[in-house]
C-alpha cells in the first residue's frame, strides 16, 4: 500500500511516483513558451485551478506580447500577506509585483525581453519554474520566516500562526498552525476531508504514515492525534481547541538540523506546504487501489460460481439430422 | 459560484484532451495509455497478489510518460474503438490526470467527460461510480462527442442558429465517422463509419515520395510524409485540372522541404509535389489508394443522411459540421460541400423530372448544403466541452454529488439535457 514514509527536511524526495511536484506543470508549460524567443509567444488569457484553492489567470496581450502577467488568488492571502508573504513576494520578484485583477490577491508582470534577476538567477528557465511554484513560495513565506529566526537562534515572539490552507469541510479543518519556539517549530495541521470513507482512511494513513516516520533517519517527528485530543502545542490557544468531527491533526517538530542551509530550509517549507495535497492523493489513489481489489475480487467469485456450476457427466441419447441414434458419453 | 471552473477531460482512443473549462483550448494532450510493471501488467488476478507494502499501487506511467519506461513497464491501452475497456487502468489513468496534469481538487471542480457515441448505460454508470465514488466530484456530465463537437460549431452563428441538429464529420487518426444528431439525439442506427483518416493519408503520401524516389532519409519517411501533410496539403476542387496547373508551372506549386538527417545532421531537401492535394483525395476517390473500400465521403454522407427520418434530412443537410485533425486541410469543407450539393441537386432533379413525366407537377424548395468549418475544428469536442461547462446552465444540467447518493450510480443513465425519463 502506499503508507511509506515521506521524508522531512534533509531528505530528498525518493520515489517520483508518490510526490507530486509543487509547480503547476499547465502553466510552466505557458510561461516557458511565453518567457521563451519571441517568435514562439503567442497572447493568450488562461485561467486555471491548482489545489488549495488556488487560482491562476495568465494574461498576455496580442499587442503587447513580452509582457507576462500572472494573477493568482490564494486561499488565506491576508494571512500569508502578514506573515511574510508580502515581503517574500517582493524579494523574489523586484520590480514586477502589480496590482492584481478584481478576485485575485498576487500580480507579477514580467517582460520576457527583460527577464528581470533574483534568488533564483536569471535565466527564462528558472523565472518560468518560480512563476508556475508561486504558491509554494507564498504559502511557505510564514514557514520559512519561522525557520530563519530558528536557525539564526533569534527569540521567537510567543504566539501561533495560523494560515487556512484548504477550504474548511463542513466539520472544518484545512488549517496549518505554526508554532515558534526558541529550539524548535511544530507545525500542525488540522485535517480533514468531507467524505466519511475519506476521513477514515485519512485517520489510518496518518497513524500508518506516523510508524513508518519513525523508522525514517533524520526525518523531523510527527504526530497524530485525533480531532478531540488536539497537540499539546496548539491547545492553549483560542480557535485551535479540539474538533471531534475533523479526521484528527498532524504534527510534524522541526529542529534547528532541518533547517540549518537555505536548500534544506526551502524544500522543509515546500513539503510542509504540500502536505495536505500530498494526503489527498494518497488517500485517493488509496480508494482506486481499494476499487481495484474490489473488482478482481467480484471476478474471481464469479469464476468460484462459473467453477461450481453442475455439468451432467451420465451418458446422453442424441439424434442426428438424419434420424441415426447414438449416446454421447 | 461557489465552484471552480469545471475540468474537461476527453478521452479519445488515441489522445485524452483535458483542461478548465473557460479556455479554447485544452491544457494537456496526451497519448490514452497506462504502462504498468511487466511482471503484474499480465493478469489483474496476480497483480492483486503480488506482495504488499511497497508502493506498487503508484507504479505506473501514463501519457508520453510510457515511452521512458518501457524497459520497465508494459503499456496498455485502456480505451478500444472509443469504448473503455480496463477499469482499473481508466481509473488510474483519470487519478493521474486529475492530480498530476490538471493539479485540480476533485472536490471542487464539476467534471465533463465525453463518451462515444452508442456508449452503453453499464458503461456509463461505471464511470459515474469511479467519479463520484473516488474522487468525490461535486458534480459530473457525460456528453456525447458528437454533441459537443456540434456544439463547437456554434461559435460561427448568431444566437438563434444555434441547434443540435446536423451530421457530424469526425476524423481524427484512426477511423472516420459520419455521425447524424436531432435535437441533440445520435441517431445511432445512421452512424457511418469510414476505415480511412488521418494515418491512412500519411501512409498515401510516404507511398508517393517513396515511388518519385525523392532523397529522403529511410528513418524520416513516416515522419516526412506526415509534416508533409500538416504544413502542405489542401484539397483541390478538380483533380485533372490541378494536374494540369502543376506540370503547365511546377515553380509555383512545387515545394521543398527540408530536413535534417538524424546521426550524422547532415540537411537534405526534397520535393513537394502532386502528394499535396493527392493525400486528402483519399476522402473524395478512396479507389486510387484502396482497394477494399471505395465510397467516396461526399456519398457516405449523404448516404447516412437519406436513411434517417424524413423530418430530420433538411437540418442535417444544413449543418454539417467537421470536427477531427483530419478535416483541417484547406478547402476540405468547400469541396466536400459542393459535392454532397451536386448529388442531393442531381436527385432532386431527377424526381422532378420523373414526376413531370407522369404529369404530375412539384414545387419542392431546393435543399441547403452547407458544412461548416471553423477555427476549433482541430479540438472541436474539447472546445465544445470547454464552451458548455462554462455556461450556467451546465450546473443545471449535471448529475450532482446528493443525486448520486441518494440514487446511486443509475442517475448517469439520465441526461437532463433531453427531458426522457429515466
Amino acid at each position: 500500500m502506499a503508507w511509506a514514509a515521506k521524508q522531512q527536511g534533509g531528505g530528498s524526495a525518493a520515489n517520483g511516483l508518490m510526490h507530486l511536484e509543487s509547480e503547476n506543470k499547465i502553466l510552466m508549460e505557458a510561461l516557458t513558451a511565453r518567457l521563451g524567443p519571441s517568435q514562439k509567444r503567442e497572447p493568450c488569457e488562461l485561467k486555471i485551478a491548482d489545489f488549495d484553492d488556488v487560482l491562476y489567470k495568465l494574461f498576455v496581450p496580442p499587442e503587447t506580447p513580452n509582457l507576462v502577467t500572472l494573477h493568482c488568488a490564494i486561499k488565506d492571502w491576508k494571512g500569508v500577506k502578514d506573515n511574510g508573504g508580502q515581503d517574500r513576494l517582493e524579494e523574489t520578484f523586484p520590480g514586477c509585483v502589480c496590482t492584481a485583477e478584481e478576485g485575485f490577491d498576487v500580480a507579477i508582470r514580467v517582460d520576457a525581453d527583460n527577464i528581470p534577476k533574483g534568488p533564483w538567477g536569471s535565466t527564462r528557465e528558472a523565472c518560468a519554474k518560480q512563476m508556475a511554484d508561486i504558491k509554494t513560495l507564498l504559502v511557505g513565506a510564514p514557514l520559512v520566516k519561522a525557520f530563519k529566526l530558528l536557525e539564526s537562534g533569534g527569540s521567537p515572539q510567543s504566539g501561533i500562526t495560523t494560515i487556512q490552507m484548504r477550504k474548511p469541510t463542513p466539520d472544518g479543518g484545512g488549517e496549518m498552525h505554526i508554532v515558534a519556539k526558541a529550539d524548535r517549530v511544530t507545525v500542525v495541521f488540522a485535517v480533514d476531508f468531507a467524505d466519511e470513507t475519506d476521513k477514515a482512511i485519512t485517520r489510518i494513513f496518518l497513524q500508518e504514515f506516523v510508524e513508518a516516520q519513525r523508522s525514517v533517519n533524520n526525518c523531523p517527528p510527527a504526530n497524530f492525534s485525533r480531532g478531540s485530543e488536539p497537540p499539546m502545542e496548539i491547545q492553549s490557544f483560542p480557535n485551535a481547541d479540539g474538533n471531534p468531527d475533523i479526521a484528527g491533526f498532524i504534527s510534524f517538530t522541526i529542529f534547528k538540523s532541518h533547517v540549518d542551509s537555505k536548500p534544506k530550509m526551502l524544500q522543509s517549507a515546500k513539503q510542509l506546504v504540500n502536505f495536505l495535497t500530498y494526503l489527498q492523493y494518497h488517500v485517493k489513489a488509496t480508494k482506486t487501489y481499494m476499487h481495484m481489489r474490489m473488482r478482481s475480487k467480484v471476478n474471481s467469485l464469479l469464476q468460484v460460481l462459473t467453477r461450481a456450476q453442475q455439468t451432467s457427466t451420465e451418458a446422453k441419447e442424441k439424434k442426428t439430422f438424419t434420424g441415426k441414434t447414438f449416446t454421447r458419453k | 459560484m461557489d465552484y471552480k471552473p469545471p475540468a474537461v477531460i476527453d478521452n479519445g482512443t488515441g489522445y485524452t484532451k483535458m483542461g478548465f473549462a473557460g479556455n479554447v483550448e485544452p491544457q494537456y494532450i496526451i497519448p490514452t495509455t497506462i504502462s504498468l510493471p511487466s511482471s503484474s501488467g499480465k493478469a489483474t488476478s496476480s497483480f492483486v497478489d503480488s506482495k504488499r507494502g511497497g508502493v506498487e499501487d503508484l507504479d505506473f506511467h501514463i501519457g508520453a510518460d510510457c515511452a521512458k519506461h518501457t524497459s520497465t513497464h508494459s503499456i496498455n491501452y485502456p480505451i478500444r474503438h472509443g469504448l473503455i475497456e480496463n477499469w482499473d487502468n481508466m481509473e488510474r489513468l483519470w487519478q493521474r490526470c486529475i492530480f498530476d496534469s490538471l493539479r485540480c481538487e476533485p472536490e471542487e471542480h464539476y467534471m465533463l467527460l465525453t463518451e462515444p457515441p452508442l456508449n452503453t448505460p453499464e458503461n456509463r454508470e461505471y464511470t459515474a461510480e469511479i467519479m463520484f465514488e473516488t474522487f468525490n466530484v461535486p458534480g459530473l456530465y457525460i456528453a456525447v462527442q458528437a454533441v459537443l463537437a456540434l456544439a463547437a460549431s456554434w461559435t460561427k452563428k448568431s444566437v438563434e442558429e444555434r441547434t443540435l441538429t446536423g451530421t457530424v464529420i469526425d476524423s481524427g487518426d484512426g477511423v472516420t465517422h459520419v455521425i447524424p444528431v436531432a435535437d441533440g439525439y445520435v441517431i445511432g442506427s445512421c452512424i457511418k463509419h469510414i476505415p480511412l483518416a488521418g494515418r491512412d493519408i500519411t501512409n498515401a503520401i510516404q507511398k508517393i515520395q517513396r515511388e518519385r524516389k525523392e532523397p529522403i532519409p529511410a528513418e524520416d519517411s513516416l515522419e516526412t510524409a506526415r509534416k508533409t501533410k500538416e504544413m502542405h496539403s489542401y484539397v483541390c476542387p478538380d483533380l485533372v485540372k490541378e494536374f494540369a496547373k502543376y506540370d503547365s508551372n511546377p515553380g509555383k506549386y512545387i515545394r521543398q522541404y527540408e530536413g535534417i538527417k538524424k546521426g550524422t545532421g547532415r540537411k537534405w531537401t526534397c520535393d513537394v509535389g502532386y502528394e499535396r492535394f493527392l493525400g486528402p483525395e483519399i476522402f473524395f476517390n478512396p479507389e486510387i489508394f484502396s482497394s477494399d473500400f471505395t465510397i467516396p465521403l461526399p456519398q457516405v454522407v449523404d448516404d447516412a443522411i437519406l436513411k434517417c427520418p424524413i423530418d430530420t434530412r433538411r437540418g442535417l443537410y444544413n449543418n454539417i459540421v467537421l470536427s477531427g485533425g483530419s478535416t483541417m486541410f484547406k478547402d476540405f469543407g468547400r469541396r466536400l460541400n459542393r459535392d454532397i450539393k451536386k448529388r442531393v441537386d442531381a436527385r432532386m432533379d431527377a424526381n422532378i423530372a420523373r414526376l413531370g413525366a407522369i404529369g404530375k407537377t412539384a414545387n419542392a424548395q431546393p435543399i441547403d448544403v452547407n458544412v461548416i468549418s471553423h477555427h476549433m475544428q482541430r479540438y472541436a469536442v474539447w472546445f465544445g466541452g470547454s464552451m458548455l461547462a462554462s455556461t450556467p446552465e451546465f450546473y443545471r444540467v449535471c448529475h450532482t454529488k446528493a443525486q448520486y447518493d441518494e440514487e446511486g450510480p443509475r442517475i448517469a443513465r439520465h441526461n437532463a439535457v433531453f427531458t426522457a425519463q429515466m
